[in-house]
Order: structure tokens, then C-alpha cells, then sequence
């Protein structure tokens, strides 16, 4: 008998990788169960997970979108030069020739005003009106692609241009542009912003519910010690709590996104189609949602770290 | 098996709990630890799980000073006692083979090996077929037979029990005495803290009698 307890002894520092895996596995799917066992407490949980992490996940995506749109307007061409009327075709070209020697111009391309008549004729359905004008009302246009380096450098050119003496006027539909790329600058940083106030959001939210975990189960943790439970036995089922917590709340908040994409999809795409645009909204990136997925996880896995070793810390001294 | 050195426990705030208390216990002893309350019996066990630790002295269990022993093997010193409680201590809203599988779940043993187990030690304790019971639909006597089992479940070397009889009859008394001296018998060093004399005095086990702290007697 003496010799069948002494091998009890045995097995105490000696590291058993399958019973280690065993206790795993046994913890990983209890902690699970026993959400099962509180359905509600844990949905509200999640829920409170999901919408906080798709405010940020969400506006994230609002801004790739805008993005997207913004980049299919030609960012080239960007300032239009009218020409006086009476400039001929043939000073045009010899001015468009100037311009595009000129180190501030990529390109210059000049638009014929008989061709655009044409084409206006062809799009517009004025046919008839223009055909009582009896002459040309269009002026030669020349398109310019301006090498952008700075603004000062763009103002000296769109002031070249203006003093010209065959310019009629100077358009440029650069600005509301680089407003809304601007704009889409600052929404990005506040989003960034909004997301570490949100995460710090999210990891209270688990340190709180796992904080009142842990004052149910006081009894169970004080009886798993005295029978000779490790800190990193107790804590375990608490850690897994909080992976799923962080898990299903990414998992949920990606759904949340992508189900309000789909709503506005329909009335997007055929505001869009008025603009003969086939612009589309574009739903979340797979890659994105693991990324959002595995940010909520580890959020929801040091949540519940930080408040059971601080437990545990304080049970041991 | 285990031996205390001159250990004082002293409480922050003066109160002596210990003072310069000498025992030793033989491996495959069973002895009684009495005394008034507050005499120190409680901190005494505490002691032994190393729920606390000395001010002074020395506390050796299988030749180790568990009162020096760093936190992170605590746990593992706590796997060669068998503890056992007056309050039983179960958990209740786990099965009765959940509670008594406890110590096996925190060693990692195959689920197999478990069952095996489980089964055994509630078989010795006289509660087979009632595993799936839940540890309130169960009498007092029978729910300190569940801690009995729990505590005994891992094949310690030795067992605490901490006043085990203090709210049963005495018939049902001496029925768990009975228990832990069959225990007592395959091997298990035993250390029971109760006040009941007269049934102590009856079985006519060594016994270790604590006052103020201080042992007073040890009657062989």
C-alpha cells in the first residue's frame, strides 16, 4: 500500500502534455456549455460586443466605399481651359502644343469644338435647337492634367492660365475633390481614434461580466484551490470565456456590417445609376472580418485576464 | 510523515493563533486534534494546506518544509491531503459525481480512469447510485460522505478532516469515524480536529489537545 501512494508523489512536477491537452479541451468545451446553460446573459454579452465593435468595423467600410468612389473619378484632366470664341483651331493647337512643353502640365489634350459639337449633338437631343443656331456656340477646349506637387505650385499655373490672353475661363473640378479626400482623411483618423476608445469599451465590457463570473463561482474557485488546483487551472474557463465572448462578438459585429451594406445596397446602386455610374457598395473584405474577428478575441481574452489574475493575485498573498 | 518544528503563527494585530506548537505524526497514523474553539485547531490544518503559513518554526510534510515553499508548487503539495470540512464544501450545483471527480479533473486523468475512480471511492463511502443525485437532495451524513469521497478520490497520502462529525448525530458520528479508520487502515495517515471527547476517548486513537495555542497533551 506504502508504495502505491508514494507514486501519487510522483507525477507532481513531472509536465504531462496529454493530461495538459485533456484539461484543455475539457475547459474549452464546458466554458461553452455553460453559456448554453445561460443563453440570455451571455447574448446580451455578445450583443453589447457586436455593436460596439460595428460602430468602428462600420465606418471603417463607409469610408473604403467613399474611397472607391472618389478614386473612379478621373483624378487626370482635372482643369478645363475654355478658350475665347474667336480663337481658330489653329492657335488652339499651336497653344495646347505650348502648354504641354510647360513643367507644370502632364498632358494637355485639346477638344475640338466641332468634335464636341458632335458629340453634344449625338447625347443631348438638342439636334434641332442646334441646327437653328446655325453656328458653332462651343469653344475649343483644352484639357489639363496639372503636375500636382503642391497647391502654391497649382495656383501659379491655374494664374498662368487665367492671364493668358486666349483664355476665357479657367475650370477646375480638382476641388471638391481633395475636399472630400480630405474629409475622408479625417473620418479615417477619427475612426482609428473611435476604435481604441471602442476596444477599450469592449475589454470593460468582458473584464465587468467576467468580474461578476467570478463572484458567482467564488465558492467553486475557493473548493478548486483546496484541492490543489493551479492559478492557471482556475483562470483557464474564465480565459475561454472571454474568447468567446471576443469570438462571437466579432463574429456578430461583421454580420451587423455587412447586413446594413445589404440594406442600402438596393437604394446606393440606383442612386448611382441617375449619375450613370455603376458604383456599388462593396461588403466587408474577408481578410477584414478575420482581422476585426481576431481583434475582438484578443480584446476579449485580456479583458478576462487583467480581472482573473488580478483575482487570483490577491486570493495568494 | 508530518512534523511540526516550534511553529508560532501570530495573526497581523498581535493575536497568537500558534505558539511554539511540537508534534510529529508516524506515516500511517491516525490521531485527533482537540481543544475548546479558538484554541488553534483550524489554524493548526490551515497550516498543513498551506492555506496559511507559519510566523516561526518549521511545518515538514514528507520530509519538505511546506511552510517555505514557493506559491507555484503550493498546489501540488495540497494534491498529497485529502481535506475534509465541516461545511462539506461541495459544490451544489455540480452532480455528486462532478464534486468527488473534482480532484481528478484538476490532475488531468483520462475520463476513463475517472469513472473508474469516482465509482470506487463512492462505493467505499456507501453512496453508489447516487451519482447523479445533486449533493442538496442528499442527507447531511451523506454529503460529508461526498466530501469524504472528494477528498480520498486522488489516493492522498494522508487526510484532514475538520471537525467531519460537528452537525451529525451521534450515530452518524461513528459511522464516518468508522470510515476514516478503514482508511486508516490500507495506509492513510489520519488527523481529525473535533471536540467531541467522549467518542475520540472511545476509539482510543492518539490524541493531540491544543489550549490557547499551545499544546498541552499528547496522549498516546
Amino acid at each position: 500500500m506504502a508504495s502505491r501512494r508514494s507514486q501519487i508523489q510522483k507525477p507532481v512536477f513531472s509536465f504531462n502534455l496529454r493530461a495538459y491537452v485533456r484539461i484543455h479541451l475539457r475547459t474549452f468545451f464546458a466554458s461553452l456549455g455553460r453559456f448554453s446553460r445561460a443563453p440570455f446573459n451571455f447574448m446580451m454579452t455578445v450583443s453589447v460586443i457586436a455593436i460596439t465593435l460595428s460602430l468602428p468595423s462600420g465606418l471603417l467600410l463607409s469610408i473604403n466605399n467613399l474611397q472607391s468612389l472618389s478614386g473612379q473619378v478621373d483624378l487626370n484632366n482635372n482643369i478645363s481651359l475654355f478658350l475665347k470664341p474667336e480663337v481658330s483651331l489653329n492657335s488652339a493647337t499651336t497653344f495646347t502644343s505650348e502648354l504641354q512643353k510647360n513643367n507644370k502640365v502632364i498632358h494637355a489634350t485639346l477638344i475640338n469644338k466641332q468634335n464636341a459639337l458632335e458629340e453634344f449633338r449625338q447625347y443631348s437631343g438638342f439636334d434641332l435647337a442646334i441646327g437653328i443656331l446655325g453656328e458653332n456656340p462651343l469653344p475649343h477646349v483644352i484639357q489639363i492634367s496639372p503636375r500636382i506637387e503642391d497647391q502654391a505650385s497649382l495656383e501659379q499655373l491655374v494664374n498662368e492660365l487665367n492671364q493668358h490672353p486666349k483664355t476665357q475661363l479657367v475650370q477646375m473640378d480638382m476641388g471638391w475633390l481633395e475636399r472630400l479626400n480630405g474629409l475622408l482623411h479625417i473620418a479615417q483618423r477619427g475612426t482609428t481614434l473611435l476604435t481604441i476608445l471602442l476596444g477599450f469599451a469592449v475589454l470593460l465590457i468582458v473584464s465587468n461580466t467576467i468580474r461578476l463570473e467570478l463572484q458567482n463561482r467564488r465558492d467553486e474557485i475557493d473548493i478548486t484551490r483546496l484541492v490543489g488546483a493551479t492559478p492557471s487551472f482556475i483562470m483557464r474557463p474564465f480565459i475561454y470565456s472571454g474568447f468567446w465572448y471576443g469570438f462571437f462578438g466579432g463574429v456578430f459585429a461583421c454580420l451587423l456590417v455587412n447586413l446594413s451594406i445589404w440594406l442600402i445596397d438596393g437604394p446606393t446602386s440606383s442612386l448611382a445609376n441617375l449619375y450613370n455610374s455603376s458604383f456599388s457598395l462593396q461588403f466587408m473584405p474577408f481578410k477584414h472580418a478575420i482581422l476585426w474577428i481576431i481583434f475582438s478575441i484578443s480584446l476579449g481574452i485580456s479583458g478576462s485576464w487583467i480581472v482573473v489574475s488580478r483575482y487570483l493575485s490577491k486570493l495568494e498573498s | 510523515m508530518l512534523q511540526f518544528i516550534n511553529v508560532s503563527k501570530r495573526y497581523p494585530g498581535g493575536s497568537e493563533a500558534l505558539k511554539n506548537v511540537s508534534f510529529e505524526l508516524q506515516q500511517g497514523e491516525m490521531a485527533f486534534l482537540t481543544g475548546h474553539s479558538g484554541a488553534g485547531k483550524s489554524t493548526l490544518l490551515k497550516l498543513i494546506a498551506v492555506l496559511e503559513r507559519s510566523s516561526h518554526g518549521q511545518v515538514m510534510l514528507d520530509n519538505q518544509n511546506i511552510g517555505r515553499i514557493p506559491q507555484r508548487l503550493v498546489p501540488y503539495t495540497r494534491r498529497k491531503i485529502g481535506m475534509i470540512f465541516q461545511d462539506h464544501r461541495l459544490l451544489h450545483d455540480h452532480t455528486v459525481f462532478d464534486n468527488v471527480a473534482l480532484p481528478l479533473i484538476i490532475a488531468g486523468l483520462h475520463q476513463h480512469e475517472i469513472k473508474r475512480r469516482v465509482r470506487a471511492a463512492l462505493d467505499k463511502v456507501g453512496l453508489s447510485g447516487k451519482e447523479q443525485r445533486y449533493p442538496i437532495t442528499l442527507s447531511g451524513g451523506e454529503q460529508q460522505r461526498i466530501g469524504i469521497a472528494r477528498a480520498v478520490v486522488n489516493r492522498p497520502p494522508m487526510i484532514l478532516a475538520d471537525e467531519p462529525t460537528g452537525n451529525l448525530d451521534p450515530e452518524l458520528s461513528a459511522e464516518i469515524m468508522q470510515l476514516f479508520e478503514q482508511f486508516n487502515q490500507v495506509g492513510v495517515t489520519v488527523l481529525i480536529a473535533s471536540h467531541d471527547v467522549p467518542l475520540i476517548k472511545r476509539m482510543g486513537y492518539r490524541m493531540l489537545e491544543l489550549s490557547q495555542g499551545e499544546m498541552v497533551h499528547h496522549h498516546g
